[in-house]
Formats: C-alpha cells, structure tokens, sequence
C-alpha cells in the first residue's frame, strides 16, 4: 500500500470516507475563514445590541458587547489552525530531530534521552504547558513553544522506534561505508524513512493544541480577550450559559469540536486505522 | 472414503490476485500426505483455506472441500470444526502464554467431548501422556514460556488429539525446532496417525521432512499443483521442472556450495 | 518477582528526582522573574530586589536546587506568597476533593470505554465498531470546558436533573465527619444516606464531564490492544479449534490486552488529573486545580511548582501500581525464569 503512487492514492478516496470528510471540512474551513474577514463585519465592531439570539442577520447571534459572533468565529479560523499547526510541526521537528538522535546513536546517549522522556510524560501535558507559559511569560510564539514542548515526547518515541528498525537495512550501511559522518546519515538518510508514523501524531497534536489553548484561554493564560479566537470566546461566554445566552460559548466550542474531529479523522485513517 | 478431498480450489484476493488455482488432491484414512513449495506458493494458504481461517480479504472463490464426504464449505463452520485440528509453525506463539497447560488441553476436551471440567481436566493429563510427555501431572501445570519448544509442540498435538479428529493439518509443524527434537516430533506424528487414524496435510519446504513422513506428496508452485504422486517416485524421478529445482536446492543446502 | 518490582520501584525513584529537577529548572530558570512576576508591573525595583533576597532567589543555582530538595525530603515546599501558608498544606488540604473528582471520572471513562472498545474489537468493520469510533472521535474533539458547559446547560439549566456549579454540597450544608476526606464514602461511614446521595449529584456533573473525554481515550486503546492480539499465533489456534468467538475475545484476546489496557488506564488517569484544574473552576469543585488556578491569578509560581510536582508523583505512583498489577496478571514476570 505504501509503495501506491499518489493519483493511485486519490482515486482510493471514495473508500476513505473518513479521510474524505475530513479532508473536505478542514479545506471548507481554510476557504472560509480566507475569504469571510472580507465580507463580513468587523470582529471588535459593536454591530447590534448585546445577547441577541441567533437569527437571520447574526446566524451565530451576538455577545455581552453586541459583536457578531459569527464574524468573530470565521476570523478566528486561521489564528486557531495557524496555532495548531505550528506547535505540531515545533514538535515534529524537535522531537524527530532528538528521536533521530537517540535512536541512531544509541548507547548512554539513547538511555538519558528516553529517561528524559519519560519524565516529561509523567507531566499531564496541559499542566506542563501551563506551568512552562506562566515562567516564561506571555506571548503568541511563547504559547506554541509551551504547548510544542508537552507535545514533544510521543514524537521522540515514535521516530526513535521506526529509526532502531531502520538502522540495519542495507541504505544506511551503504550510506556509512561510503563515508558520511553521522549527522549526515541520521539526517539525510534515516529521517526522511522514519518520519511516516510521526506524519500521523502531527495531526492529533494539531488537534490537542487546539483543545488546549481553549482550556488555557479559561484559565486566563495563553491568549486574552478581546483577540476573536475560539478558545478565548468559549471563557467569555461560560458566564452567560447560566443565564440563557447559550450562543455565546456554544458556537465557537462547536467549531473546535468540528475542527479537532476532522483532524482525527484524517490521522486515523493515516495511521492505518481504516474499518 | 477419504478423509479429505480438495477439488478445484479457488483463493483469490478478489480484484487483486489469485493465491489458489484449481487446486485438487485427496487424503485417505491413516494416510500422510505432504504439499511442499517456496515461501509464497500457497501451501500455508490451502491449510487456512481448509481451516476455514484465512486471513480477512482473503476468500475462497472455488472449488470444494470435503472432510469425509461432508463439504465444509456449504454448512456453518462451528458444526464442523470438531472434524479439524491443526499445528502450526512456532508452538510456543500458538498457545496462550497466560494459561496454564493443563488448561488449555482441557478446555479442547471440554469442547469437544462435551465432558464437565474435573473430568477434563483428567483427560488433558492422559492426553499429555500419550504425547510422551514425561510428569504429565508437573507439566500441565506449567505455562508456555516455562516449556521448551519440542514440548510446546507435544502439548499443540495433545490438544489436537482432543478434539478426535479426522483430519490434523501440520503446517511446518517442525521447522522452528531443534534436528533431534523434529524427528521425535515427526515420530510422534506417525504413530499417531496410525493408531486413530486420521488423514494428515503436513505442509512444508523440507524435502527431508517429506521423504521421511509422507505416503504422498503434491507440489505447488505459484498458487497450481505441478507434480502429484507416491513419495519416492516424485522425489525419485521427479518429472516437472520445478519439483527438479526443489530437489536442487535442497541438495545444495546439503552438500554446500 | 522480585527483581521486577524492585526494578520498577527504581524506575519510579529515579522519575521522581527528575521530576523535582524538571520543575525546579521550569519555574527558577526559564527566562521570566518570579519576583517580578509576583508583585506586578508596578512594583519598585526596590521591593522587587527585597522578595527576590526572601525568596533566595539570588543565591547560585545550585544552592538553590539542593535548599529546595533539602526542603522536599521533610515535605516543605516552601510558604506559598499569596497566602502566606505552606505550599503543601494549601494543596494536600484540597488532596481528597481532586481524588474523588478523579476516581469518579475513571469509573464514568472505564464503564463506558472498556465495553465499548470490546464490542468495537469484537466484529471490526461492522456497524457496531464504526458507531463506537465516532464516539471515540466526538469524544476527544470536545473542549471540556465547552462539553462541561453544555453539561451544565441541558442537565442543570434547562431540565434540572442535577443540582448547579456550586462545589461539592448545597451551600451551608456541612460536610460529613472527615475520615477520608472523600464526602460519599465519608457520608456513608457516617451512616447520612442524604448526604451521601447530595455528594453523588454534586459530583456527577464535573465526574462527567472528566469522564466523557475520557472514555474516548480508553474506547481507542481497548480496542487497538485486543485488535492487535487478534493476529497471534494463540488466537488463531483458539478460532481453529472452534472455541466460540466469545470466549477467545473474553479468555485470549482481553486478557492479553490488559498490559495496554492497564497502561491505557494509567494514561487516563493523568489525562484526568490534567484535566482536573480547567473542571474544578468551572464547577467550583475546591481541589487541587482550584488552588492552582488561584495560584494562576496571583501569579504564584512556588504554588503552581507543587501543584505540578504532586501531580506528577501521583501519577508516577499509579503507573508504579499499574505495573506492579500486570507483575502479578502475567505469569512470565510472575514466576520468571523463560525457558
């Protein structure tokens, strides 16, 4: 299967259905979210009065501020998937590039390696996330390096196991008898070989960064109002759950859910996961 | 009657490729019968096939198979699987490393005796015994990765025996052991076979294996039997180009290059 | 046996100790002054300096790895700035709440994933397993604030099922006599049947909505770890000796799942623990997580440092005891010696 060429693999698409779906909603979503801020009203514009429900002129209603939460929603899809997207691939590479590493040179160096990890899985990642972003202070890239560093364990592990099995095939002794040094074939050779299960982890963790700027954005940390992202409207709006105005936390938190779905959808099916 | 007829049997990977064409040949009562090949000629694939367990996408297309005149194939496997039993390759990984022995011989005789579980249990230790296996009592009370693999395959025949069959499949049954321990294996097999008179498909590359054990012998290259017959007469004066390559290779493997 | 456990108990020791180290270096060594942090960006640089020589903060990095370990070995983490109290009596005071939430949503996550992912695994590619992954995927798709939200809307606004946010009792109802701290078990050894049924719709809401996501976590890992048994050598060997499919998933297939289920367990139950602080504030539960999300608010790195340090040993400890179990399931660690 994985020697199929790429058309041959598009043509399989119709018995994917879950790799179709979620394919097509995060393409849906990137087209919206490029066009909407151009059609739609201004994200921190007071359009109408507080807490209308959803109608025909503001689908999603408005917030405590009169602001379209439908506006706001479609402008947050990029920062969201820019978010996620950028701390699973800051993982992918950090944690490929120490698997590499580790799982080449083996020996003292493999043994500290993979202790380390496991110490950085005993972190719930939420809470090592959390506690990295308070010591280091606030910013966006700080939030992705935070949320990337608990996201780099399962990273290391995946590509440290699939490099172990690569070392001894023939491509990696030719490599090294006709003379590079290490670094080179750990890089050259064995990465590009070894990085197919981790191609799979990066879009669950794409989908992680997103649950977990949210719960951070509830907490207070990470990214504040009035920044229009998904996470940040769903802690705004928990207050007015009590009080009737469901829509002002339920949409966004139903664009995560959508967004985290089709991800998982499309990293299962990649990982093989196919009935 | 004979205890097991393939007639045109047909396994495909549907829409992908053929792994089984018009394969037939028969088994008689007290008969061994071996069907040698490379890997990937389909000789593991016709026992599964006869098992009725092949591998999912994988499906019979064709043919019949019949296990003293029943067809298998045509009735629900459940009413006939007390008809089969079958050993395979690596006896350790065939048995569930988290039961012990004595339980796992048991749990075949309660299957497929119908006795209670004391009784059984009685039975799987005779059972054990009759395998030759020396304290049968010690050693049903074992697990697995406490026997060696010689042992492991004693124990796969004793469950065999339980289930009375008519017909044992042994696919490679001793390859992954030891010189002496495959001959005390492949004895075992013999003598049994004789005394209840089952039909035996000992599935296999070894030539050896063949020559020593099978009353017959068919040989299939790429998913169709080329060359079928008495033992020492296909060995002896093998007719297809391919059974002269097998025997080649086998003889180099001998004698060395 | 014991070669393994004392083995496993080393593994654990040396986590430990870098989990101390990791923290340590985390919260004292990432860019970022705690002092200043603290106090604010109004403070003087006078009071900065003064809080930063209290909290020994100029003293060499070394000196104050080992005041800080010196002070762990006899349980001090340290007095907490905001309040003023010990860190350690702040967060084990709240230790029982956060454990009975927890304990509650690992109930809430294995009865619903265990069976689930059995039945998924059972016929794979049927109906029944697509159905049990588009739970799994729902699942773990939603924010927990958002399904706590939600919780909350439908069960408590709307239909009145279950009582509000508002901790673990009706307010001003004193809890039951403290034995363990956990105010079901604690109300039932009081013998106040009342109380005990007030503690348990209290602590449905939050208990689910830990749980919910949670099970999805279980419901994939259950059925991935008895899928891959299908393939071996023994449950071929069970199919082609006609034991019904039940019984090989039950006897063969699950019970040779349960080193992965057992790890999965493990897994869940930090899952659970991180998930804790984000539930605790938004159903006042008073755990650990509520005090760490105080600690958040003042700025209170000393508080957030133990909170993270015991929520790594309690989970160090569980997977401890999770091995520990699968030491005496299995009877190739159990009696050893592989032939």
């Amino acid at each position: 299967m994985s020697s199929a060429t790429f058309p041959a693999r598009l043509g399989g698409l119709r018995h994917r259905p879950f790799l179709l779906v979620g394919l097509v909603i995060i393409a849906a979503l990137v087209l919206v979210g490029a066009i909407g801020p151009f059609v739609l009203a201004d994200p921190a514009a007071r359009v109408a009065d507080p807490f209308l429900a959803p109608s025909a002129s503001h689908w999603f209603g408005t917030d405590s501020y009169g602001r379209d939460i439908f506006a706001r929603c479609v402008n947050a899809i990029w920062l969201d998937l820019a978010i996620g997207v950028s701390v699973a691939v800051l993982a992918m590479v950090i944690g490929s590039a120490i698997g590499v590493i580790a799982g080449y040179l083996g020996g003292f160096v493999d043994d500290v390696i993979m202790r380390a990890v496991d110490i950085l899985m005993a972190f719930p990642g939420f809470v090592l996330a959390m506690i990295i972003l308070v010591s280091m202070g606030e910013s966006l890239p700080k939030l992705a390096i935070a949320l990337a560093i608990a996201q780099v364990a399962p990273f290391v592990r995946l590509v440290r196991s699939k490099v172990l099995s690569e070392r001894e095939l023939e491509y990696v002794a030719a490599a090294r008898v006709s003379g590079a040094r290490w670094p080179r074939v750990a890089f050259r050779h064995l990465l590009p070989n070894s990085i197919r299960p981790a191609a799979v982890q990066l879009t669950l963790v794409c989908g992680y960064s997103i649950l977990n700027v949210s719960g951070l954005a509830y907490l207070g940390v990470g990214i504040h109002p009035p920044t229009a992202e998904w996470g940040v409207m769903v802690a705004e709006g928990a207050a007015n759950m009590l009080t009737g105005q469901w829509w002002t936390a339920f949409f966004p938190g139903l664009l995560i859910a959508i967004t985290v779905m089709a991800l998982h959808f499309i990293g299962d099916d990649l990982g093989g996961d196919r009935q | 009657m004979t205890r097991l007829a393939v007639e045109n049997l047909r396994v495909e990977v549907p829409g992908r490729a053929t792994i089984l064409d018009d394969v037939t040949f028969d088994i008689a009562p007290g008969e061994i019968v071996g069907l040698v090949g490379e890997s990937g000629s389909g000789k593991s694939m016709t026992s599964l096939a006869v098992m009725g367990i092949l591998p999912r996408g994988v499906e019979q297309t064709g043919g019949r198979i019949l296990v003293d005149g029943v067809d298998v194939t045509a009735v629900p496997r459940r009413s006939v699987a007390h008809r089969f039993a079958m050993i395979f390759q690596n006896p350790r990984d065939s048995l569930n490393p988290l039961m012990r022995i004595g339980e796992q011989v048991a749990r075949m005789v309660a299957l497929h005796q119908g006795l209670d579980r004391k009784a059984a249990r009685r039975a799987a230790v005779d059972l054990l015994e009759q395998v030759r296996i020396v304290s049968p009592a010690q050693a049903a009370r074992k697990y697995p990765h406490q026997l060696s693999g010689g042992m492991c395959q004693r124990v796969m025949i004793a469950m065999a025996l339980a289930c009375r069959p008519r017909l044992l499949l042994a696919d490679e049954p001793t390859t992954a052991l030891d010189v002496t321990v495959q001959a005390q294996i492949l004895d075992l097999v013999v003598a049994l076979t004789e005394e209840i008179e089952c039909g035996v498909l000992l599935v296999t590359h070894d030539l050896g294996v063949v020559a020593e054990t099978c009353d017959r012998v068919n040989v299939l290259n790429l998913g169709r039997l080329v060359e079928s017959g008495e033992t020492h007469e296909v060995l002896g004066n093998p007719q297809h180009e391919y059974t002269r390559y097998l025997l080649d290779s086998a003889r180099e493997l001998e004698v060395g290059p | 046996m014991l070669r393994y456990v004392l083995r496993r108990l080393l593994i654990s020791a040396v986590t430990v100790v870098g989990l101390v180290v990791v923290t340590f270096l985390v919260v004292r060594v990432l860019p970022g002054d705690a002092a200043a942090a603290r106090l604010g960006p109004e403070a003087s640089q006078a009071d900065i300096e003064a809080l930063r020589a209290q909290l020994g903060l100029d003293d060499s990095l070394p000196k104050q790895f080992v005041d800080y370990s010196a002070g762990l070995l006899h349980g001090d983490m340290g007095p907490a700035v905001s309040t003023g109290r010990p860190v350690s009596d702040e967060l084990l005071d709240r230790l029982p709440a956060t454990i009975e939430l927890a304990i509650a949503g690992l109930a809430i996550a294995l009865l619903l994933g265990f069976p689930l992912g059995l039945l998924a695994a059972a016929r794979p590619g049927r109906l029944s397993d697509a159905l049990a992954r588009l739970f799994a995927v729902l699942g773990s798709s939603m924010a927990p604030i958002w399904l706590g939200l939600l919780l909350i809307f439908g069960l408590y606004s709307t239909w009145q099922l279950f009582p509000g946010p508002v901790g673990r009792l009706p307010i001003g109802t004193p809890p039951p006599p403290e034995v363990t701290g956990l105010y079901v078990v604690d109300s039932l050894l009081a013998g106040n049947l009342t109380l005990a049924s007030q503690s348990i719709q209290f602590l449905a809401l939050p208990a689910l909505t830990l749980g919910l996501g949670a099970s999805a976590a279980v419901l994939k890992m259950v059925r991935s770890a008895v899928l891959q048994t299908a393939d071996s050598g023994f449950v071929r060997t069970a199919r082609a000796y006609g034991v019904p499919a039940r019984e090989v998933l039950l006897r063969d297939q699950l019970r040779n799942a349960m080193l992965q289920v057992l790890t999965a367990i493990g897994l869940v139950f930090g899952f659970l623990l991180g998930g804790n602080i984000i539930v605790e504030r938004l159903f006042n539960w008073p755990g650990m997580g509520r005090v760490a999300y105080d600690a958040l608010g003042s700025n209170d790195l000393g508080l957030l440092q133990g909170y993270a340090l015991i929520i790594g040993t309690l989970y160090i400890l569980l997977n401890l005891v999770v091995d520990l179990v699968y030491g005496l399931i299995d009877p190739r660690v159990r009696l050893g010696g592989s032939n």
